[in-house]
């Protein structure tokens, strides 16, 4: 179990509940990134959803369970209702405004972002070295806490725009040059 | 404000200009102040409200992703905003995310608020506090919370409050200064005004005019005050010349009226000058003075006559004096006025005075009067009346009569008094003697009149002429009494006891007139003191205290025995109260005794009475009224017997009586319990032959112990009560005592030692020595329990001899040999109250079970069979001595008694001092002490003893000294009497003084010590002992 040092602030935590999990910080966290990202006014016509949706997409095995499902319930960001979407392989894969990429698929990563290029699809990992092969942001642990890198060169090269607030807590990394 | 009221027109002017001016610049800057403060609040609350917008937008990311350190980071920027004293951002949830405090500032430390509170004071106490919802994506994230401190605010309104009071100061100095030059305006032509108007008051000048310089109010008032000028000038000349006028007639009639008055004055000046002097002589005169014509009217009277008379002077001018004052003689007969010298004066020209005449007053009373009356002649010699001079002599009159009613008192006083007197010449003849001296010696004063009293050799041999001489001389003085025998006259030869006072009646020179003797029979007094010397001579041999208590309970006398059986001296009893001296507490007795003597004369009865040293003692008390001449009781005449040792030996006899019918009822009943012992031994010796089972056999064996038990107990009581009759044979106490002192010294504790003293030679006593083994053990038994922890009981034998004084001591004894036996311990002692009882069977102090309450008892018994006694002597505390006297076996009585006709025991007339409180002892040892030939001198304790040692200390060959006494004890007795004289031989008597053993005299600082109670013979022959050895040393 990993102690958190901050315990309070997941909004589906109210009051004493126990101390969120770190995959219940990282939903959360995963949510949150949409609050701070703009996609282009184009982002959804390849999708079969409705525009007024944001989807969550969840490739590999699911290491949430259901706790991403009970963060987005009943949310909006931007007036836009939130769904959340599994895939067991890069080939099942839909549309999604947030992927989110399973430690279970380390192995695919180059045809997975390959696949997500010009997809408008903000990739999200916790595989180590995530960005810096074409990711664009990447859970890590730092002193206990869960802190993330984003790969900046790679969101605006996919039309994605990241809130300078969101920027300025995140570590800055970019893709390796063999890339 | 009464300052201004009273200040010049001027200040005035200047006051109300300036005033007025600053007024209305303060309104005009309070009111810009004003809104200045409220735009600049709005403008502060504006621009904090956006910098916490800027806050909140760039703090949302951070709160979203719990990012604190980012947050922290943001709220820092801060620093550079100086009124930001404190910021926080709270969590959506209402927690503390980040905090900003900016380093206290003074004395104040921003603090942020726990929770947001949305609503509370925004400004407030000198803060601005403001909360900020922090939106993203039109949601609320979270709350950011600024203070800022209003230094800002404030410094700029201390700047805008210092241009303030700039510019007024500056603008009330311009306006001070233009409206004092504006001033003379309006102030110059009123005070221009206000000279002129001075000037014509002061030098009264009507014809000065003031200018006008201007057509308004103040020009207008100037010409109306230049018309009124005019006015008053015109009428002024008018006034001026009727004065002028009048002034001169006034002048003119004042010259001729000052000649006049000169004139007059210098006559009136000469004529008072006259009238004065006679005046003056009349009003000045002590005597009454006045004059009469011819027909004895009143012509004039000085004031002294009048107040004299009672008159004024005017009623009696021109009235005929005869008629108003000396109508009636002195008893009131009338008095005619031809027959009053006075008028005769003034008739015929003769001179008239009179001394036994009256005047009188205008009250009706009169007055005597010494008067002269003398003719005035005219300068041809013809009368024309009389002028008469008369004084007040009531006051000679009065003193004359004094004089001469003094006279007779003194007579009559002297002739009359019961005191015999006798006046003397200076010479020493007898020139008058009373009634009560010819009673006195029986004798006129014929028949002393060739006796001089300076020449009486009687008086010289009585020596009492030097008082007389005294008195001769001039001064008065007191002759003691003394025994006189007259040579003449009825009591010739006869003895006159008499006490005199003589003093001397002196001319007014200071030489002596005469000698007054004052004599005082007192033959009877003397005669009465006399007999009650001797009465009271009497009292004091006898051997009863007497005393005389007054009915206030103070004692009126006292006699030696009294002194002795009381210890209090005749001094220190005299004027006491009886009460307080003789008794603890009032007793009921006592009061009773005080009723029945009133009642019926007498009392007589027991009285418990204490000493002067607190101890105790019974008195036969015989009580009788001595009552006054008139019949009520005086005081009573108490006569009281020391009874205190015959009541001692009631209670031994009576304790003795007790035990013996105790010992009765014991012995019935014992004999009845070994009845029904027996049968119970008997029984067990059968029962344990037929039982022979374990537990049968202890039982028995428990039985038949507490059965001979009982039968032990039951053999003792026997003992006790049948007195015990064992064999006789004749036994050496010195055995007996061996054996105990082995006994004792294997069994008791090596705590308790053992000792003994044997004396040489001791007497065989005829008795059983099985019992008297028995009572040695008892008493040492007792010894050793009242012994806790270390201890030495002490075994004494000596032999003693009880003569018919010594006898008296104890109630068993006879006279003859003792052997005496004591055992001493040095144990806790036995309280006096159980002392009594210690022989009573059953009485033990011991635990139940361990004492039977017998032994003492038995002890007793056992002494009685033996023809003996036993005495205890106990100290709480010290230990106890228990004395056990056996009458000898021996013919030491004819040892004694050949000794005693050997003289070896006789004494040769020695002087002895013998001290001791004991009464009872006293007697005795003194009466043996003479009997064998000393002579004996007593005291009853150091303190008397002293002193009478003091007195005889050349005569007294030996001292024996008891050592507990009271006053002084035996010791410091010792030490006084041999700082008298140092040699002196002195024997100490003590009764527990040591544990059977007397101690070392040298010791305690005497030549030898003897053990109370002591045989004569002991007595006898230590004193011979000590005597003898004089000669040696």
């Amino acid at each position: 179990m990993i102690l958190l040092a901050l315990i309070l602030l997941i909004p589906m935590s109210h009051g004493q509940t126990p101390a969120p999990s770190e995959y219940e910080i990282k939903a959360a966290f995963l949510f949150n990134f949409a609050k701070f990202i703009e996609w282009p006014a184009n982002d959804a016509p390849s999708l079969s959803e409705r525009k007024e949706t944001i989807v969550l997409g969840i490739l590999g095995d699911d290491p949430f369970g259901g706790d991403l499902d009970k963060i987005i319930r009943g949310k909006k960001i931007r007036e836009r209702e939130l769904i959340v979407k599994r895939f067991s392989d890069i080939q099942s894969i839909q549309k999604c405004h947030i992927l989110f990429v399973s430690k279970s698929e380390k192995k695919n990563l180059t045809e997975i972002l390959g696949r997500l290029k010009n997809s408008n699809t903000l990739t999200v990992s916790e595989i180590e070295q995530f960005t810096e092969i074409g990711g664009m942001i990447n859970f890590i642990l730092e002193d206990n806490r869960i802190r993330f890198q984003i790969n900046l060169g790679v969101a605006e090269r996919e039309g994605l725009r990241i809130s300078s607030q969101l920027l300025k807590l995140a570590y800055i990394t970019k893709e390796n040059s063999k890339q | 404000m009464l300052a201004i009221r009273d200040a010049s027109i001027k200040r005035k002017l200047v006051l109300v200009t300036t005033f007025t001016s600053v007024v209305a610049l303060l309104l005009a800057s309070l009111a810009f102040l004003a809104y200045e403060f409220i735009t600049f609040r709005n403008d502060m609350r504006r621009e904090l409200s956006t910098l916490a917008q800027v806050l909140g937008e760039n703090s949302a990311a951070a709160l979203t992703f719990l990012d604190k350190e980012s947050a922290t980071q943001t709220l820092s920027a801060l620093k550079v905003e100086p009124h930001v004293v404190a910021a926080c951002i709270y969590t959506e949830g209402g927690q503390i995310f980040a905090v900003y405090e900016r380093d206290s500032v003074g004395d104040y430390r921003a603090k942020v608020p726990v929770t947001p509170s949305f609503g509370s004071k925004e400004f407030e106490n000198g803060r601005l506090n403001l909360l900020h919802r922090i939106l993203w994506n039109n949601e609320e994230v979270g709350v950011v919370y600024l203070q800022s401190d209003l230094g800002q605010m404030y410094s700029r309104f201390k700047e805008y409050v210092g241009i303030i009071f700039a510019v007024m100061a500056l603008s009330s100095m311009i306006a001070f200064l233009l409206s004092s030059k504006l001033q003379q305006l309006i102030s110059k032509p009123i005070l221009e005004l206000a000279e002129v108007a001075r000037n014509v008051t002061t030098k009264e000048d009507y014809s000065i005019r003031a200018e006008s310089h201007s057509r308004d109010e103040v020009g207008f008032l100037i010409e109306l005050f230049n018309g009124m000028l005019g006015q008053i000038q015109e009428r002024d000349a008018k006034l001026q010349l009727a004065h002028d006028l009048l002034e001169q007639r006034v002048v003119e009639r004042t010259k001729a009226l000052q000649a006049e008055v000169v004139e007059r004055t210098r006559a009136e000046e000469m004529l008072e000058d006259l009238r004065h002097r006679y005046e003056l002589i009349l009003n000045t005169a002590v005597e009454g003075i006045y004059g009469i014509d011819l027909n004895g009217n009143t012509t004039f009277l000085n004031p002294a006559a009048a107040r004299m008379l009672g008159y004024e002077v005017e009623e009696l001018i021109g009235k005929s004096q005869h008629a108003m004052v000396h109508y009636a003689r002195h008893n009131g007969d009338p008095y005619a006025q031809d027959d009053c010298p006075i008028f005769c004066a003034a008739r015929n020209g003769s001179i008239a005075h009179a001394d036994d005449e009256v005047f009188w007053r205008k009250d009706g009373t009169s007055f005597p009067v010494e008067y002269f009356g003398t003719p005035i002649r005219e300068s041809d010699g013809t009368i024309i009346g009389a002028v008469v001079t008369f004084r007040d002599i009531t006051d000679r009159k009065a003193t004359e009569e004094q004089l001469r009613l003094s006279e007779i008192r003194f007579r009559s006083l002297v002739e009359q008094s019961p005191l015999s007197t006798q006046i003397l010449a200076p010479s020493g003849v007898t020139v008058q003697v009373n009634h009560a001296w010819e009673k006195l010696w029986g004798a006129t004063l014929g028949d002393i009149a060739d006796y001089n009293m300076l020449q009486d050799s009687q008086l010289v041999e009585k020596g009492v002429m030097q008082y007389i001489e005294k008195a001769f001389k001039g001064e008065a003085t007191a002759i003691p009494p003394i025994p006189y025998v007259p040579d003449r006259g009825l009591y010739q030869g006869r003895e006159l006891w008499t006490r005199a006072f003589i003093y001397p009646v002196k001319h007014q020179d200071g030489t002596i007139r005469e000698i007054v003797l004052i004599h005082e029979d007192i033959t009877e007094k003397v005669q009465a003191e006399q007999l009650i010397h001797d009465q009271a001579m009497l009292l004091d041999k006898a051997q009863d205290a007497i005393f005389v208590r007054g009915m206030d309970g103070n004692i009126q006398f006292w006699n030696k025995s009294a002194e002795r059986l009381y210890g209090w001296t005749v001094d220190e009893a005299m004027g006491k109260n009886a009460g307080d001296l003789l008794y603890k507490a009032t007793s009921p007795q006592l009061a009773e005794a005080r009723r029945i003597v009133v009642e019926k004369g007498e009392w007589i009865g027991e009285l418990r009475q204490i000493r002067k040293d607190r101890s105790e003692i019974i008195v036969e008390s015989r009580w009788s009224l001595v009552r006054d001449k008139n019949g009520n009781p005086k005081s009573a005449l108490i006569v009281n017997t020391d009874i205190t040792q015959k009541k001692q030996l009631e209670a031994q006899f009576l304790r003795a009586q007790r035990m013996e019918s105790i010992g009765t009822l014991a012995g019935g009943i014992a004999h009845d319990i070994n009845n029904v012992l027996a049968p119970i031994l008997m029984s067990v010796d059968m029962f344990k032959r037929k039982f022979t089972d374990e537990y049968s056999q202890r039982m028995l064996s428990i039985l038949e112990t507490s059965a001979k038990r009982g039968g032990d107990l039951v053999k003792q009581v026997l003992a006790f009560a049948r007195g015990v009759e064992g064999e006789r044979t004749p036994l050496e106490i010195r055995h007996l005592v061996k054996e105990i002192e082995k006994i004792t010294r294997e069994t008791f504790p090596r705590s308790v030692h053992i000792e003994s003293a044997v004396s040489k030679d001791v007497w065989n006593v005829s008795g059983d020595p099985t019992q008297l083994h028995q009572v040695l053990l008892n008493l040492c038994v007792n010894a050793r329990d009242a012994i806790s922890g270390e201890g030495t009981i002490t075994i004494g034998v000596d032999n003693i001899f009880f003569d018919d004084s010594s006898s008296r001591l104890h109630i068993d004894a006879k006279p003859g040999p003792y052997v005496l036996i004591s055992v001493s311990d040095t144990g806790s002692g036995i309280p006096q109250e159980i002392l009594d009882k210690v022989f009573d069977p059953f009485f033990t102090t011991k635990e139940r079970g361990k004492g039977t309450g017998l032994g003492l008892s038995t002890v007793i018994a056992i002494v009685k069979s033996h023809g003996g006694f036993i005495n205890v002597y106990s100290e709480v505390g010290k230990g106890s001595t228990f004395k056990v006297y056996l009458p000898a076996l021996v013919s030491g009585e004819l040892r004694f008694v050949a000794e005693k006709s050997n003289g070896a025991l006789q004494g040769h007339g020695e002087l002895v001092l013998l001290v001791d409180d004991e009464i009872s002892i006293q007697e005795i040892t003194k009466e043996t002490l003479e009997n064998y030939g000393y002579s004996v001198l007593t005291a009853n304790h150091g303190n008397e003893a002293v002193p009478l040692f003091q007195q005889y200390k050349d005569e007294i060959d030996i001292v024996l000294t008891d050592m507990m006494m009271p006053f002084l004890d035996g010791p410091s007795t010792i030490r006084a009497l041999r700082s008298i004289r140092p040699q002196v031989k002195i024997i100490a008597a003590s009764g527990l003084a040591g544990h059977g053993r007397s101690p070392d005299a040298r010791a305690i600082g005497a030549e030898a010590f003897l053990m109370k109670p002591f045989s004569a013979e002991k007595l006898l022959t230590t004193l011979r002992e000590v005597l003898g050895s004089e000669s040696s040393s």
